[in-house]
């Protein structure tokens, strides 16, 4: 009885209610009728307290960041930069799209808005030169698994906060698991490409003279992900207002130095914000709520001393532990699912001797595959219904860029040495 | 006149969010000039920009609701029969307004219980945050049962038919 609202947070799910309505039900379903002692008005204290949260913020200015890019041409000059570097690749349009998104990480840190941006941008490019419209939407949703990860990234923020670990070391921890993911894609695009031959983007591979040209063009755009990182680890500003600079840079970047920002991209801009706030921090809050439930029934304690009971094997562990949370990956979006889970297991990891912070990038770089896996990953929805690609063709096309990304991710768990050498130098 | 009052209301979401949007962003960053500036802090803008956030969250929630663009699968219930995919979604709009409609009434409670207890940093009543609830389900609450209109009139003249 006690397991009964995780049961229905299913059930309501699946039959098609949006995920943040389906915890809300569920855990609003236990509080009022089952008798836990509180009366269900105050869950809504809940509902305000997971709200009202600075670091929280973090989240419309990174929004917004990433769509003022999209309109003042800091996108375009990051892919002008990208193709520059790899465009004589074999697959050159497919290795700018894994290219891109390890530069926009830099920025915007939400996969779904990268995965939507990129769907928009480049995979019409890339079909007009040959690529198939399946694969160009598998690369394109494969390589928004990237961004979250290379820092600052929204779900690093929520990690950070649940976990109650320094932001700045997340951060950095970042770097070498988005670099990892961004090799894999690539030598697997490599070897897709070559069978299908599909072609360089570029003739040859650029001159130092046209790579120092185009540094030069693309310079702002790249100094922004720089500028952040840095007055975050000098303490100029903390990760929220770390956004709202990054919104301001970009917009004065748009204005006066590409030309491109004028006031017809108010609108969209402030809607696209809205929209993406509105979606993601809803579900963030009803997996807050949804938390209650679990805390209240003490399910992450019972939860911790089985699995303890189970193995204490640390690299056992992680292997039961990766596989869990691939397979909650699937089904539910990243966000809610870190706010779920990671309460339930990052006391296991730290009981096992697992630095929080390792744990943390095993978790996200998890969880983003879960968003790329079908049958349910959100990126997957994302890149499918804007490139209007069936999920029947994308799924035939992803299963190369799921295996690559695994090997990143036992990498990054295997390895922590080389994911924790950067936060450790701080 | 009614154009006008009609466009106002079909945006009503987006308004209001923009209003607290760029209040919240203005103050963040002017907060960060002044400290570096004239070391200066404002002392409220923390507790300011944040209750703008919540504003902006329930409402935008609302927004969403409104378009139906918050993450859900449907994929399920289109492999079943058409009629049982009508079914199923006429349910869940009734689930919907049942929640929504829950949620909206315990805001109302709830917001009453804990009017007089003040923010943290000015003082004022908490109310300030919690009636976003009010607003954003109040909202969310209506949008629902214009669904269920919807949903009821269709399925009628189809029975017609």
């Amino acid at each position: 009885m006690v397991y009964l609202p995780i049961a229905l947070v299913f059930l309501l799910y699946f039959s098609g209610i949006p995920i943040a309505y389906a915890l809300f039900g569920a855990s609003i379903f236990y509080f009022t009728f089952f008798d836990a002692g509180m009366p269900p008005d105050l869950v809504l204290q809940k509902f305000i307290t997971s709200a009202a949260s600075f670091p929280l913020l973090a989240i419309p200015f990174f929004v917004m960041a990433g769509s003022v890019m999209n309109y003042s041409g800091i996108s375009r000059k990051l892919m002008q930069m990208a193709e520059v570097l790899t465009g004589h690749l074999v697959g050159g349009l497919a290795q700018v799209n894994v290219v891109l998104s390890t530069f926009m990480g830099g920025v915007s840190g939400s996969a779904n808005a990268d995965a939507a941006m990129q769907s928009k941008i480049l995979v019409p490019q890339m079909e007009k030169r040959g690529y198939s419209k399946e694969f160009s939407a598998a690369i394109t949703a494969a390589s928004s698994a990237i961004s979250p990860v290379i820092p600052p990234g929204i779900v690093m923020i929520i990690y950070a906060l649940i976990a109650q670990v320094s932001v700045a070391k997340i951060f950095a921890a970042g770097y070498v698991p988005g670099l990892i993911m961004a090799g894999a894609l690539m030598f697997t695009v490599t070897l897709i490409s070559r069978k299908r031959k599909y072609k360089p983007s570029r003739d040859r591979r650029a001159t130092f003279g046209e790579i120092n040209n185009q540094l030069k063009e693309s310079i702002w755009s790249l100094s922004l992900p720089f500028g952040i990182i840095l007055g975050l680890r000098f303490g100029l500003f903390t990760p929220t207002e770390a956004g709202a600079m990054a919104v301001l840079a970009s917009v004065l970047i748009g204005i006066f130095v590409y030309r491109e920002l004028d006031l017809s991209h108010i609108k969209p801009i402030l809607l696209d914000t809205i929209y993406g706030t509105g979606t993601v921090v809803l579900i963030i809050i009803s997996a807050s709520v949804f938390g209650y439930y679990l805390n209240w029934e003490r399910i992450p304690q019972e939860l911790t001393a089985m699995l303890l009971d189970f193995t204490a094997n640390k690299y056992l562990m992680l292997a039961l532990i990766n596989i869990f949370l691939l397979a909650i990956g699937m089904f539910l979006e990243g966000g809610a699912a870190l706010i779920i889970i990671a309460p339930l297991l990052v006391p296991v990891a730290v009981q096992l001797g697992i630095d929080p912070i390792h744990f943390g990038m095993i978790m996200i770089v998890n969880i983003m595959i879960g968003g790329v896996t079908p049958p349910f990953g959100s990126m997957m929805f994302t890149t499918c219904s804007v490139t209007k690609v069936p999920i029947g063709n994308f799924m035939r096309e992803i299963w190369p860029f799921i295996i690559a990304l695994l090997i990143a991710l036992i990498i990054v768990t295997y390895a922590p040495t080389i994911v924790m050498f950067l936060p450790n130098s701080l | 006149m009614s154009s006008n009052i009609r466009t106002f209301f079909k945006h009503f979401e987006e308004i209001i969010c923009s209003v607290f949007l760029v209040s919240m962003i203005t103050i963040v960053i002017v907060n960060v000039f002044l400290r570096y500036l004239f070391n200066y802090s404002i002392y409220w803008a923390e507790e300011v920009a944040t209750i703008c956030f919540v504003w902006c969250v329930f409402v935008g929630a609302s927004a969403t609701y409104k378009h139906k663009m918050d993450m859900g699968i449907d994929v399920l219930i289109k492999k079943t029969p058409e009629k049982i995919e009508k079914a199923i979604r006429f349910a869940v709009t009734l689930i919907l307004l049942a929640l929504n409609g829950y949620i909206f009434y315990m805001a109302i409670v709830f917001t009453k219980i804990a009017w007089a207890k003040p923010t943290a940093v000015l003082g004022i009543s908490s109310a300030a945050l919690n009636s976003a609830l009010i607003v954003g389900f109040g909202l969310i609450t209506l949008h629902t049962i214009k669904f269920l209109y919807r949903d009821t009139m269709h399925y009628l003249r189809k029975g017609d038919a």
